[in-house]
């Protein structure tokens, strides 16, 4: 991850972490302008990372005054998590806290859900076609970023993703086992 | 006396790619032809119509599926040996290291389907998935193609590696694009020829593209040669 993202996400944790320190009634508002200010960074950098956070936040500023206190207090957690693990350039666990935000968000709120669902599925649908193209597979590639292997199927199909790849067994040869298979000549 | 029960056993990736591409309709077909049992895993039908049902995109395409189910088309396998899925799957995930640590290249699900697969005796597995493909028809070109992909030097436990391949080597692979193959040599699609001169060439070109663009592992290089063999009188 780049320094400057690097630098802009730790912000945002930051800046999410201290109003949510204490359950006020004015956190919504601040996770709005904080939001707000995310989506400057996003039309700068246009990086995906910065992107899911920033939709992240924003989804919170959606469904914090309805969420439990419990749920409440495991947000602020795994934000705590997530700033931690990026300070220490720990990339996985990173990841996983923003998966586990995110988990926690859908519970939250199926309508934000419907709402989010294009901007939120697009970035994770773009990464997780990078991890199939480095030669993951698709279960694995969707799987990582939280996706169906529908999603990516789609995606996939509709992208060059699917011709980086040289076949080892010549099709002629397997149409001819698929058609012995079948008793069709 | 009656023989052994032909069986074939589904991936996930060719049951989307047929219910993407409005081709699901054949499999009924298909399997009036072959004779047997079309089977899937508990993984594979978690993928292709549980998790679905929950995204409203796909929840009509996870209805279609398990329509499919309903009708005894496709039948769960559930004798699934839990234990050798999860030795199969730390062998094949402990075949790759990058940077010093391991590789987690292919899901246990998909380990299932070939698994189960041998232990039913299944003349093949439906298969699309092409990193697990690999990994069973030719390892060596495994570690090749993740250097390839991510630019740095992969290293491979040799051993792990050859052991995966051989414990699942057997087993024959045909993806969903020779299923459409087998569907238009039955003539199931010939109620879509138009009415013109080149009008097979259209529709096997046609339905080629069709399941590539939803997702058929198939190259570019592969739909042409596929379209000349099934042109070829």
């Amino acid at each position: 991850m780049e320094e400057a993202i690097k630098k802009e996400i730790l912000y945002d944790l930051s800046q999410a972490i201290a109003i949510l320190e204490q359950r006020e009634s004015k956190d919504v508002e601040e996770l709005r302008i904080l939001s707000d200010h995310g989506i400057e960074d996003v039309a700068v950098h246009k990086n995906l990372d910065l992107i899911s956070l920033t939709v992240l936040i924003y989804s919170l500023y959606k469904i914090i005054a309805s969420i439990t206190d419990k749920d409440y207090s495991t947000i602020l957690q795994e934000l705590r998590n997530a700033k931690s693990s990026l300070e220490k350039n720990q990339l996985g666990k990173y990841n996983v806290s923003i998966k586990v935000l995110f988990q926690l968000v859908r519970k939250g709120d199926a309508k934000v859900k419907v709402h989010l669902q294009d901007v939120m599925e697009a970035a994770k649908i773009k990464k997780s076609a990078a991890l199939f193209e480095k030669g993951l597979s698709i279960g694995q590639a969707a799987g990582l970023m939280g996706l169906s292997n529908w999603d990516l199927q789609a995606y996939a199909g509709k992208t060059t993703a699917l011709d980086q790849h040289e076949e080892n067994v010549p099709a002629t040869k397997r149409v001819a086992t698929a058609l012995k298979i079948f008793g069709v000549s | 006396m009656a023989g052994p029960q032909r069986v074939l056993f589904f991936d996930t990736g060719p049951i989307i790619t047929l219910v993407m591409s409005r081709l699901v309709w054949i499999l009924p077909e298909l399997k009036k032809q072959f004779g047997g049992k079309f089977y899937i895993t508990p993984a594979v039908k978690r993928e292709l119509v549980t998790r679905p049902m929950d995204i409203k995109r796909y929840e009509f395409e996870a209805l279609e599926a398990l329509k499919l189910i309903k009708e005894g088309v496709l039948e769960i396998y559930d004798k699934v040996p839990e234990k050798e899925v999860a030795r199969l799957h730390t062998l094949a995930n402990s075949s790759f290291k990058l940077d010093n640590q391991n590789m987690e290249v292919v899901q246990s699900g998909e380990i299932e389907s070939v698994v189960c697969a041998l232990q039913a005796g299944a003349e093949a597995m439906i298969m699309d998935e092409r990193t697990m493909r690999l990994f069973i028809e030719n390892n060596k070109e495994m570690k090749a193609l993740l250097e390839r992909r991510f630019n740095k030097t992969v290293s491979i436990d040799k051993e792990n590696m050859n052991h995966f391949s051989k414990e699942l080597g057997s087993i024959k692979i045909i993806r969903s694009i020779e299923l459409i193959c087998v569907a238009y040599k039955m003539g199931l699609l010939n109620s879509y020829l138009p009415a013109q001169k080149d009008g097979r060439e259209v529709l096997v070109e046609a339905v080629l593209w069709a399941a590539k663009y939803n997702g058929a592992a198939v190259t570019e290089h592969e739909v042409e040669e596929i379209k000349d063999l099934m042109l070829k009188k």
